[in-house]
Formats: C-alpha cells, sequence, structure tokens
C-alpha cells in the first residue's frame, strides 16, 4: 500500500455516477451530416479492464448504445495503418451477445448497418444479434436483405421499442418489399413506441432518379390494434405512397400523432384523407404530405383536405390543392410554412397574410409555379409582381420569406426536389466536434 | 429569477471544518444546491449554510471558480442529446483553475457533484478523462494507484467477449 499523502483512494471516492460522467466524455462522439456513422465505442474497451468498479459502469455504457457498420482506419499499435473491417466488428459482437445473453440484455439502443457488398450471412447475422438483444428500445436498422423478410419481419416483432428507423429500399424488380402495410401492422408490438421513421421503395427512389412504387393491390388484412400505440408522436416514410387505407389504419393505432410525414398519389381520395387527418387535429404539430405521380396533378375534388381547426400545427409542408391558402386560417399557431402552388394562391397567401393571419408565423417559404408550360411575357409579368407583393406583406410582417418561381415543365421535378432542407430546418446541421483522442 | 436585491445579498458559507465564507450570492448560487437552500431559509441574511462535505480550502478553490463563472447564462436542463454533443475542450481559465494536484482534483469533482455545479463537474470530468485517453488499463491503475482486483481468468474472459470493441 502506498501512504498516506499519496493519492491512495481518491478515485474511489467518486461516486459511481460521476465516474459514469467521466467515461461519458472518454467516448468518441461522431457527428454526421447526412449520413450516419456506426462505430462500436472502442475508447471505452480499455477502461473495461482497470478493475472491477470500473468494469461495471464502462461495460453498461459500452453496451447501452451499439453501433456496427461502418469500417475504419486506424493507426495500430505498432504506427501502421489498419482497417477494422464492420462485418468482423459485426461477427464478433454476434458471437459475444448470442454466448452471454447478460451482455445482450444490456443492449438498450442498437444502430446496425452495413457497406453495399454485405452478403446474405451479414443480413442474418444482423437479424441475429436482433434476435439475443430483447430489449433494444432503440432501433436503427439500415439496409436489408428481401429473402430474409419474414425473418426481419419477425426480428422487429419482437422487442418492446420506442423508436425505430428503418431503411428497407427494394431492389429495382421489387419482387420482395417491405411495405408500408407490413409496417404498420408491426406497430401492434410496440405499445411504447414513440417515432417511426422508414425509408422503403425502390433504392433508386433514393438518388431522385425512379419514381415511387404505386401497387395496385388493397392491403386489407392489416391487424386490429385500435388504440395500440398511445405514445407514438412521429411518424414519416420515405420511398412510398401511403394510402388512405393505410392513414386510417394509422389513426385507429396512434390517436396522438404530433409530426407526419408522408407521400401520397396524386389520384389518392381526398376526402378520406381529410378524414384521416382530422383524428390528429387535437394533437399534430407538424405536417408534411407530398403529393407526387408524374404527369398526373392533383384533381381539386377533396381539397382542401384541411377544413376544420388544428389549433397547435406548427409546422406545414404541402402544396396546393392538397391545402390553399384559405385553409390556413383554420392554422392559428402555424410558425412554418412551406407552400408550392401555382401563382394564382399566390395572389390569395398575399391578402391573407396582410390581413394578420397565421399571427405565429416566423418562416415562409413559397414555391409558385407558372400556370402554362411557357407562360405569356403578361402571364409572366403578372406573376412576378405576385410574388413582389408577397414579399411585401412579409416584410411588413417581418417574417423572412423564400420565394422560388418555377414552371409548369419542371413542377413534378420540383416537388421532388424541394426536399432539400429550407431555411430554419428543425435539424441542426453543425457537425459537433469529435473529441479529441489519438488514435492508436 | 434574481432581483437586484439578491446580487448585492451576501451568503455565508460554513465548511466542515468550521470556516465560514461570506461571498455574494450571484457567487454561491452558481451551486444549485446553495440556490434551493437559500430559497428555503428565505431571506434570513444571518443565518449560515452549513455545507458538512466541503472543507475550507475546497471551498476556496470553488468559490474561485464560481466567482469567474459568475456571469454566466445558467445552464440549460441536462438531455440525452448533450452526450452526443460532449468535447474534451476546456476554456483557456479553465484549464489553467484546474492545474492541481490529483488529490484536489478529485475533491473539486466531489465538490461540484455535491454542491451540484454542473460546469464545474464537467470540467472536472473532462481532466480526468484528458488524463485517461489513450491509455492502456495498467497505465490508469498506476496513475490513480487502482488495485487490479480482477482474476487472470475473469481478465481474459473480459478481452474475449468485448473483442468487438476493440481497436486493434
Amino acid at each position: 500500500m502506498t501512504d498516506s499523502k499519496t493519492f491512495v483512494g481518491f478515485e474511489s471516492k467518486i461516486p459511481p455516477e460521476v465516474l459514469d460522467r467521466i467515461f461519458g466524455h472518454c467516448e468518441r462522439h461522431y457527428g454526421h451530416l447526412g449520413t450516419f456513422t456506426f462505430l462500436p465505442k472502442s475508447r471505452l474497451h480499455p477502461l473495461l479492464l482497470v478493475c472491477k468498479r470500473w468494469h461495471s459502469i464502462a461495460e453498461r455504457r459500452l453496451y447501452m448504445c451499439v453501433s456496427i457498420g461502418s469500417d475504419r482506419n486506424i493507426k495500430s499499435k505498432d504506427g501502421k495503418g489498419t482497417t477494422i473491417w464492420w462485418r468482423d466488428v459485426c461477427k464478433r459482437f454476434c458471437e459475444s451477445v448470442e454466448t452471454n445473453p447478460r451482455l445482450a440484455s444490456l443492449v438498450r439502443e442498437l444502430h446496425l448497418s452495413g457497406t453495399s457488398e454485405a452478403e446474405i450471412e451479414d443480413h442474418e447475422r444482423r437479424i441475429r444479434i436482433m434476435n439475443s438483444c430483447k430489449n433494444v428500445e432503440k432501433l436503427i436498422h439500415i439496409t436489408w436483405e428481401p429473402s430474409l423478410f419474414d425473418e426481419l419481419k419477425a426480428a422487429l416483432a419482437k422487442p418492446d421499442l420506442t423508436s425505430l428507423d428503418l431503411f428497407a429500399s427494394s431492389d429495382s424488380t421489387m419482387e420482395t418489399r417491405f411495405s408500408p402495410s407490413t409496417l404498420i401492422s408491426l406497430l401492434r408490438n410496440w405499445p411504447r413506441i414513440q417515432s417511426v421513421s422508414a425509408t422503403l421503395g425502390r433504392e433508386e427512389y433514393d438518388d431522385g432518379s425512379g419514381d415511387l412504387y404505386l401497387d395496385d393491390y388493397g392491403d386489407t388484412d392489416l391487424p386490429l390494434a385500435t388504440g395500440a400505440c398511445p405514445s407514438l408522436r412521429a411518424f414519416s416514410i420515405e420511398g412510398e405512397f401511403f394510402k388512405p387505407f393505410q392513414m386510417k389504419y394509422l389513426s385507429d393505432v396512434a390517436p396522438n400523432l404530433e409530426a407526419i410525414d408522408i407521400i401520397v398519389h396524386t389520384g389518392c381520395n381526398k376526402a378520406s384523407l381529410r378524414q384521416n387527418l382530422q383524428v390528429w387535429s387535437p394533437s399534430l404539430k407538424k405536417l408534411r404530405v407530398r403529393g407526387y405521380f408524374p404527369h398526373t396533378p392533383f384533381s381539386d375534388e377533396g381539397c382542401p383536405i384541411i377544413s376544420s381547426p388544428f389549433p397547435h400545427l406548427r409546422s406545414l409542408d404541402m402544396g396546393a390543392p392538397l391545402i390553399n391558402p384559405s385553409a390556413m386560417r383554420f392554422l392559428p399557431a402555424l410558425e412554418k410554412l412551406r407552400f408550392f402552388g401555382q401563382y394564382s394562391y399566390g395572389v390569395e397567401l398575399a391578402r391573407l397574410l396582410n390581413n394578420g393571419a397565421m399571427p405565429c408565423l416566423n418562416e415562409i417559404a413559397v414555391t409558385l409555379l407558372w400556370p402554362e408550360y411557357e407562360p405569356s411575357a403578361s402571364d409572366k409579368k403578372a406573376c412576378l409582381d405576385i410574388g413582389k407583393e408577397l414579399r411585401r406583406v412579409c416584410g411588413k410582417r417581418s417574417i423572412p420569406v423564400q420565394i422560388r418561381e418555377d414552371s409548369a415543365k419542371s413542377r413534378y421535378t420540383a416537388l421532388m426536389n424541394s426536399e432539400g432542407r429550407w431555411d430554419g430546418s428543425d435539424e441542426d446541421q453543425t457537425e459537433p466536434s469529435d473529441n479529441d483522442w489519438p488514435d492508436w | 429569477m434574481s432581483t437586484t436585491e439578491d446580487k448585492t445579498r451576501k451568503v455565508k458559507l460554513v465548511t466542515s471544518d468550521n470556516e465560514e465564507f461570506e461571498v455574494d450570492w450571484e457567487v454561491a448560487t452558481r451551486s444549485v444546491l446553495i440556490k434551493h437552500m437559500l430559497e428555503d431559509i428565505g431571506e434570513s441574511e444571518e443565518q449560515a449554510i452549513p455545507l458538512p462535505n466541503v472543507t475550507a480550502n475546497v471551498l476556496k478553490k470553488v468559490l474561485e471558480w464560481c466567482e469567474h463563472h459568475r456571469k454566466d447564462p445558467e445552464p440549460a436542463p441536462e438531455s440525452s442529446d448533450d452526450n452526443r454533443k460532449r468535447t474534451l475542450e476546456i476554456g483557456d481559465w479553465d484549464a489553467k483553475f484546474i492545474q492541481v494536484d490529483q488529490e484536489m482534483l478529485f475533491e473539486i469533482i466531489l465538490a461540484a457533484n455535491y454542491l451540484d455545479i454542473k460546469a464545474l463537474l464537467d470540467v472536472g470530468c473532462k481532466t480526468v478523462a484528458n488524463m485517461i485517453k489513450g491509455k492502456q488499463p495498467e497505465e490508469i491503475r498506476k496513475m490513480f494507484n487502482i488495485v487490479n482486483d480482477f482474476t487472470p481468468e475473469e481478465e481474459a474472459q473480459i478481452k474475449k467477449e468485448n473483442e468487438w470493441a476493440e481497436d486493434r
């Protein structure tokens, strides 16, 4: 033993929650801009081996949130460069959790991804990991193997999830697809679920080069699950059309949604859409409904889809005719508006704003479309005047405004391209700096 | 919410070794614990706040930090996202302030934890994290004089089951 004047025991006085805080600072925190980084918290590894007290705290931290799926180049101990392959990490982790249920039970957050070279056994292994880690609450699962559809579906149904981010696009054949119906049929398994986000459909959709998948059959065999997900607050689906019957099902299962982001087919039944949206009118805060189908504009029938008050809606991203300025009077709490439609709607919107409608509004982005394929010079001037008027009334109310003019020629492209973030996006794009531990 | 009257008010603090410190309200209330105790005792200026877990030499150091940071905005409540935004960076003044021996470092951490001064606690925790960084278990044990209480078998088992998280 060292004499009492040295630091014997100082560290041992530190309570576990403070040691845990220190270990929290030891972790590497990856920021991401658009893409995730899937790496284990390797900096905790040496801490596991210091002593039993440190081990229990570091182990809990290491397994609490496990992220696997990215390769990593590091300097090895002999100073040479080496690569840690995600596949090897995945293999070892799978072995650990399959042979040690106690460790598996510690995992609360699981982020699984892989490179495009993932083979079927890699996908199988990821499903085995999901099956072993029964206490997972938050899951990010990126890429899948259509031939393992049933296995993935069964694995997803097991844990009591609170949050799911699923990227399950299919190849261009779409022979086996993870459909919105498949996803919402799983909801009843997650009574505590709070957030669901999925990118489905064709892989090509991701780069904007492919159309959305349109299936003609109705999925009528969704399991009964009324009120099964009272905590579900946020729901979004990219890459596939969300149909009114799916929306009806979602409103039955999750009546308290606060945020919804979906794409609907321009030919969908708008009356049904409106009726289903109405269910969430007391709780909805953020709504994004995009309509799309190449060369098929929305008809006015059944529009607008908001025709009664949504008292708490703060953010709206929708185009005409699903919404029009006169329907915006039902949105007294609206703070952010992203709207696109023909210039005639711009006149109405300017008048409404001039009259003080939507008093909380603090951000507007408007895309105005030319009425004709190639408008005449006088039409063009009239349209530009509408844009000026909109800017004037927004200026009067000190509302920052972005106005984009567009032509009918490119309107559909515009709708799809307008998915980029606009100023004031909720998402923090600031990259938090990595802490400064050297790789060895 | 602090009033102008609060800002001119003095607060008496008594340490475990019975030393009394008189400090500005604004300085003392960097500690959430003291702030709550002051709220509990109300306007009584005479009543000293006992701090049985802090010695005079440690409190002196803690108050030096509080004095320097007296005008800092109140820290936001912690959220799980905070973990993801953590870095090991420490401001220049804080870095100089925390250049103390290991005994004092841990005492400051303990005091900051007890007094509920999150920003000071983080300065201390980051400093220890910086000391640990890049070190092997044996080096860490040596640095903090920690006894290895694993059997060789236990150590081998831990290495094996956590191989997936090792940078090799």
